[in-house]
């Protein structure tokens, strides 16, 4: 990448001012760590009390949508680890069940079936962002109600009454503490007097929009926003694999301008969460999309799923037997290669024998070829195309940082290649141009063992009573917590013991890495709350 | 994070605030308006950072965030109203002037790549999207980016 000179002109003064009053202000301001906490506190207990009262009952429907999904990709090894849950809240004709799990890395795939009674209306379906122990997760899905998506399937009357998919979740098996963990989703069903109406081709295959005509500028809304001129119809294009039409909600003004109200967040028609690293962002709630007129909310169903280690399987590979390739005139370098059955990351470094001139515009980085990986001889999905411009120890060169997420067949893995590919403008299909080099990856069955080690001390510290072994520990004297890691939270001058001593020192293991219950920070001024609780 | 890591972090990356900012929302009183929002919100939130290392990407998404906030509730007055109006001195005029006439969506993603240094992993963390979508929109950004500039040259 080359940084482009600055356009802009200099900050005036008044941003200035305001970023070194606002920095001041700060000072008269109280840290609301603790508050926080107690609100999360009473959305959990809240949820809690809700699950138990409605109960989760055995699954209505049964389905094995990801292992027929992994099966079909050739990945039957991971398709036989696939975990049957079929945990279902359903009543009054409205369903969702979680029906399968499985577990590597950090992808926590689930499969989910919604259903919805067959009365001949058609209901919209929202599901509402995943939560481990009523915190918040990443997911990979186009199917929620938030602010970037906002979709909702619609289910019955004309269309299909159920519908079943898989859901990746993002949820790091190898950092959660799994003790007392669950994942918890839940649904909203809506039942809507407007007519739906399929749009075909609406966009074309640059992305561009092929019905102009349907849409308008919202002029006092979002930014950019198209949107349609008319509620009255619930306009789609998206018709999922399973057949089931998606209707893009933030296509609607009613829906845009519930979401960009200033009391949204106060009247509870939107959410605003904090992801993994601190990330907000809003969802539309149920009463929110309630609130529009555009559907009425007509029932909600959860479930929660009870998180564990035999769920997880360890099959990683890591690094490759060699990583380093000749291709024309360059070097191809792979770095941080890591292969589960779920995704493939790799840093591919191209370094040219003549090096990389300083003063070059963006074009000249456009020479450098496309790279896919291969497994079996078939592409993996969602690669990328392009990279930036960067040094690797001291030398100017290009890097990709490559990512896919997709079913690799790691028990029947016969080839994993790296390729010259470009894209065929007319069938926007991949052409392979050349194979780079034939890779070797290794398998980690030692990071496996690594981790599972590390997960039966956390445990057992975690859980420590007097007659257990002998443990040692960290901690500092005046220390809450004791912990496993010398460098867990900061600690100042820590020091060994013995975990019977730490413990009738009245200390408890740290929730961040010796297998403590989480537990609220009592925040203290001056004391670094960064990475957890000393 | 102590208060005076915060207010020492927030101080080197202000001309990167303004750049976002700037980028996003065409008056400066509304940039002025949406940092102090961002900057009060990123410190009620602090306890959500879970890695001092993602500080400024993390800082980066609020702002923007709330530049979206701004722009919904308050849309920009119309072009005519505004074009007598001199910038302030100093940039590239013609290159911001082109940014500007791009839609926001390709604007901020080659601004936060080509303008502020940040790769396109850290772009696509601040942005939210997937790493693939933040590729589509430097490459599309980078085309309707040199069609509104020849366009200028062809007029000129």
């Amino acid at each position: 990448m080359r940084r482009w000179k600055d356009p802009f002109p200099p900050t005036p003064r008044g941003f200035h001012d305001r970023v070194e009053q606002t920095l001041h202000a700060l000072e008269d301001m109280d840290r609301r760590q603790n508050r926080r906490y107690k609100k999360l506190t009473a959305a959990l207990v809240a949820a809690l009390v809700a699950l138990l009262a409605v109960g989760a009952v055995a699954a209505v429907i049964g389905n094995n949508q990801l292992k027929r999904e992994l099966s079909d990709s050739g990945a039957t090894d991971m398709a036989e680890r696939v975990q049957d849950v079929h945990l279902a809240d359903a009543s009054d004709g409205f369903g969702f069940s979680i029906d399968e799990v499985a577990w590597e890395g950090d992808d926590l795939y689930i499969s989910y079936t919604l259903s919805v009674p067959e009365d001949g209306n058609t209901y919209l379906v929202g599901l509402m962002q995943p939560r481990i122990n009523g915190e918040p997760v990443n997911y990979r899905s186009s199917r929620y109600m938030d602010d970037l998506s906002c979709m909702a399937a619609a289910l019955g009357g004309d269309y299909p009454a159920t519908d079943t998919v898989v859901l990746p979740v993002l949820a790091d098996s190898r950092e959660l503490e799994l003790k007392d963990m669950e994942l918890s989703v839940s649904a909203a069903f809506f039942s809507t007097d407007r007519p739906l109406e399929f749009i075909p081709d609406f966009f074309d295959a640059e992305g561009e929009y092929n019905h102009p005509e349907l849409l308008v500028h919202w002029d006092g809304g979002v930014i950019e926003q198209e949107i349609y001129p008319s509620a009255d119809t619930l306009y789609y294009w998206w018709i999922s694999e399973s057949g089931t039409p998606m209707i893009d909600l933030s296509m609607f003004p009613e829906v845009l301008t519930a979401m960009a109200a200033e009391d949204a967040e106060e009247k509870g028609h939107v959410t605003v969460t904090y992801d993994a690293e601190g990330w907000p962002q809003t969802c539309l709630t149920p009463a929110g999309l309630d609130s529009t007129g555009v559907a009425t909310l007509v029932a909600e169903r959860s479930v929660s799923l009870p998180l564990s280690e035999d769920m997880v399987s360890h099959d990683l590979y890591n690094g490759l037997e060699e990583d380093t390739f000749r291709y024309r005139d360059m070097t191809i370098v792979i770095e941080d290669f890591h292969m589960t059955h779920f995704q493939l990351t790799a840093r591919i470094w191209m370094l040219p024998d003549e090096g990389v001139p300083e003063d070059v515009g963006a074009d000249y980085f456009d020479r450098f070829p496309g790279m896919e990986f291969y497994v079996n001889g078939k592409n993996l999905s969602d690669g990328f195309f392009g990279g930036i411009e960067a040094m690797k120890d001291g030398v100017r060169g290009y890097r990709e940082d490559y990512r896919c997420d997709d079913y690799i067949p790691l028990g029947n893995l016969e080839s994993l290649e790296l390729a010259v590919c470009h894209w065929d403008e007319e069938t926007r299909e991949k052409i392979v141009d050349e194979v780079v080099a034939e890779l070797k990856p290794i398998l980690d069955t030692a990071a496996a063992e690594e981790e599972a080690a590390a997960l039966a001390l956390r445990e057992a510290a975690g859980s420590w009573q007097p007659g257990d072994a002998d443990i040692t520990v960290w901690a500092t004297d005046k220390g809450t917590y004791y912990h496993l890691e010398r460098e867990c939270s900061g600690m100042k001058e820590p020091h060994e013991w013995a975990i019977a001593d730490a413990v009738a020192a009245g200390k408890a293991p740290c929730p961040a890495c010796a297998g403590g219950k989480n537990a609220p920070f009592q925040w203290e001024e001056g004391e670094d709350i960064s990475c957890g609780a000393n | 994070m102590l208060q005076a890591d915060f207010t020492q972090r927030v101080r080197a990356c202000e001309r990167r605030l303004y750049r976002v900012a700037r980028s996003m929302l065409p008056r400066e009183c509304d940039c002025e308006d949406a940092v102090q929002e961002a900057l009060l919100r990123a410190w009620d939130r602090l306890d959500t950072l879970r890695e001092e290392k993602y500080f400024e990407t993390w800082l980066m998404r609020i702002l923007i965030n709330q530049c979206r906030t701004f722009y919904r509730r308050r849309p920009p007055v119309p072009a005519q109203l505004t074009e007598d109006i001199p910038g302030p001195d100093g940039g590239d005029a013609a290159l911001l002037d082109a940014l500007a006439a791009m839609p926001q969506k390709s604007r901020v993603t080659l601004e936060l790549h080509y303008i502020e240094g940040y790769s396109v992993a850290e772009t696509a963390r601040i942005l939210r999207l997937p790493e693939g979508t933040v590729k589509w929109r430097l490459s599309r950004g980078r085309a309707q980016l040199k069609q509104i500039l020849s366009g200028r040259e062809e007029r000129v």
